[in-house]
């Protein structure tokens, strides 16, 4: 019989409390949950596809047990707007068409969200620091990181200069 | 015990008696049993033929491990369930390992889960989060003192005085920003993985380490290691480190070149003595660290003047690169031959340590 352990937090925005196994990992209760937004890589907390926010961190869900969670916040790629319109970084990867496959779009999108979050107007190098802990195969980044500039210049209403016509 | 062959006279010549005592439990052996020469002979024939196939059967197919785990495998699936202990104190936290010899401590539990994920079998977790004592980081004038649990992110994050900002960058490169928010100062040390940061720079820096029951008593980090690059991790639970901060001119810690090797090194100034320590990680199995004296190397280069010798500053010294030579020739007569793997041999592993011990010397040099 697996030990049991009641873990309860907020998940996007509804009181999560439940048993559950110990050895529960988050990304497997949030698919069971259907928040299938969140994706699993490599399954090592190196690619980012994984990425939520808890307490408005990015934290891998796929190196995340179930009990560390008590008492915190946790928010999928759902969960970003109340209403259910597009996040304003949402908006901008697509304005920039900056995705591929889209696998690991999600985790891109919450770990700018976190970055936004922890910085409103991050230089180039805090960005490029930021969006080397996630990783895409598909789009070589340059779409991801014009997405990222765009999101900020929309948050900091700085005029967007548009150099791709669109 | 080899069962007894007797010969039993029958009318059949051929026949023999076997008998093993030791085989009272056995339906085979049970008295006497009546056995034909060939059956006889053939028998270790046929044990041999079936170890044999029972061989080539394992040799085609995954043998898992006796828990029911694959090996060479990573998953989710393969961490099993496992007691949890949540203690709210480092007394407790030090109760519940002893009470499990085969309980693991968990702080943030990066490599702890990716150990599970690889099959290791962990069947009791003391989860030390909730233990404020392992929680914060203090800074004195003389010391800077980082409790064993405390974040990455929150070195990151700290006011730190502006001499010890290079710190905040060295941070900074640890991990990914997840691994940081959660992965702490103290699992990175008592993780044992030769390419983790903080040892490194910690030996660099001549810190010092005290463990759960024994508070007041300070011993260098360097005891993780045998000082020949192997590891010495004691099974104790890791409480604070503290950095003394009397005398630090100047550090750095060069990952450039991360897996092969990186080289952390502190310049130290103190009364009429100045050293340099150097510490080599990834490139042995566990990170060592050597002192060089500073003052004998520049006397060797420099001519002394007056009978007490110079006592200049090492920044105005026009030979630095002389110096920063001295020194990366010297840190790899210091050092072992580091190893040799897949990522790079010892040869070209030793003429990074002396081309980033002098890059790391010459920019000290511009710091101090």
């Amino acid at each position: 019989m697996k030990p049991l352990r009641r873990s309860h937090f907020v998940l996007n925005g509804r009181r999560f409390s439940n048993d559950r196994p110990t050895n529960t990992v988050l990304v497997d209760e949030l698919r069971e949950m259907g928040l299938v937004g969140t994706k699993v890589s490599c399954d090592q907390g190196v690619c980012g596809a994984c990425t939520v926010l808890v307490d408005g961190n990015p934290t891998a869900a796929c190196m995340t047990l179930l009990f560390t969670l008590d008492d915190a916040t946790v928010q999928t790629i759902e969960h970003l707007t109340e209403s259910g319109e597009l996040d304003p970084v949402q908006q901008a990867f697509i304005d920039e068409s900056a995705f591929q496959c889209g696998f690991c779009t999600a985790g891109m999108v919450m770990l700018t969200k976190a970055l936004f979050a922890a910085d409103r107007n991050p230089d180039e190098q805090t960005v490029r620091r930021w969006l080397s802990s996630n990783i895409c195969r598909c789009t070589g980044y340059a779409p991801i990181l014009r997405a990222v500039e765009r999101a900020r210049r929309m948050l900091n209403d700085i005029p967007i200069v548009d150099v791709h016509g669109h | 015990m080899a069962p007894t062959i007797l010969r039993q006279q029958s009318g059949d010549k051929n026949a023999f008696h076997i008998r093993n005592a030791q085989c009272a439990n056995s339906s085979l052996f049970e008295g006497e049993a009546n056995i034909g020469v060939v059956e006889l002979l053939a028998q270790p024939l046929m044990r041999i033929r079936r170890i044999a196939r029972s061989i080539a059967r394992a040799s085609t197919r995954q043998t898992r491990l006796p828990t029911g785990r694959l090996p060479l495998v990573h998953a989710r699936s393969q961490i099993q369930p496992f007691t949890l202990d949540e203690p709210v104190s480092l007394s407790a936290a030090r109760r519940g390992l002893l009470a499990h010899l085969d309980a693991r401590a968990m702080a943030g539990g990066i490599d702890l889960v990716n150990e599970m994920k690889r099959g290791s079998d962990v069947a009791h977790v003391v989860y030390l989060r909730n233990i404020p004592q392992l929680h914060g980081l203090h800074i004195a004038h003389d010391f800077m003192m980082i409790r064993a649990a405390t974040t990455h992110a929150t070195i990151e994050r700290a006011d730190l005085p502006h001499w010890l900002q290079p710190l905040r960058e060295i941070v900074q490169e640890i991990g990914n920003v997840r691994v940081r928010e959660v992965g702490s100062v103290g699992g990175n040390m008592m993780a044992a993985n030769r390419n983790y940061d903080w040892l490194p720079l910690l030996m660099a820096f001549g810190a010092e380490m005290a463990f759960a029951g024994s508070p007041n008593r300070w011993r260098p980090v360097d005891g993780l290691t045998n000082g020949f690059g192997e590891w010495r991790i004691p099974a104790r639970l890791l409480h604070a480190v503290r950095i003394p901060l009397t005398g630090v001119s100047a550090f750095t810690f060069n990952r450039d070149l991360k897996p092969v090797i990186s080289v952390a090194a502190c310049w130290r100034r103190w009364a009429a003595t100045e050293t340099l320590r150097v510490s080599i990680g990834c490139a042995f199995r566990a990170p060592i660290v050597r002192e060089l004296d500073v003052l004998e190397e520049r006397g060797a280069i420099v001519p002394r003047v007056g009978e007490r010798g110079v006592a200049n500053h090492l920044s105005t010294l026009p030979r630095n690169d002389a110096l920063a030579a001295a020194l990366g020739r010297r840190a790899v007569n210091t050092f072992p031959s580091p190893h040799d793997d897949g990522l790079s041999s010892s040869d070209y592993r030793r003429q990074m340590m002396r081309t980033l011990v002098e890059r790391a010397v010459l920019e000290l040099c511009s710091k101090a």
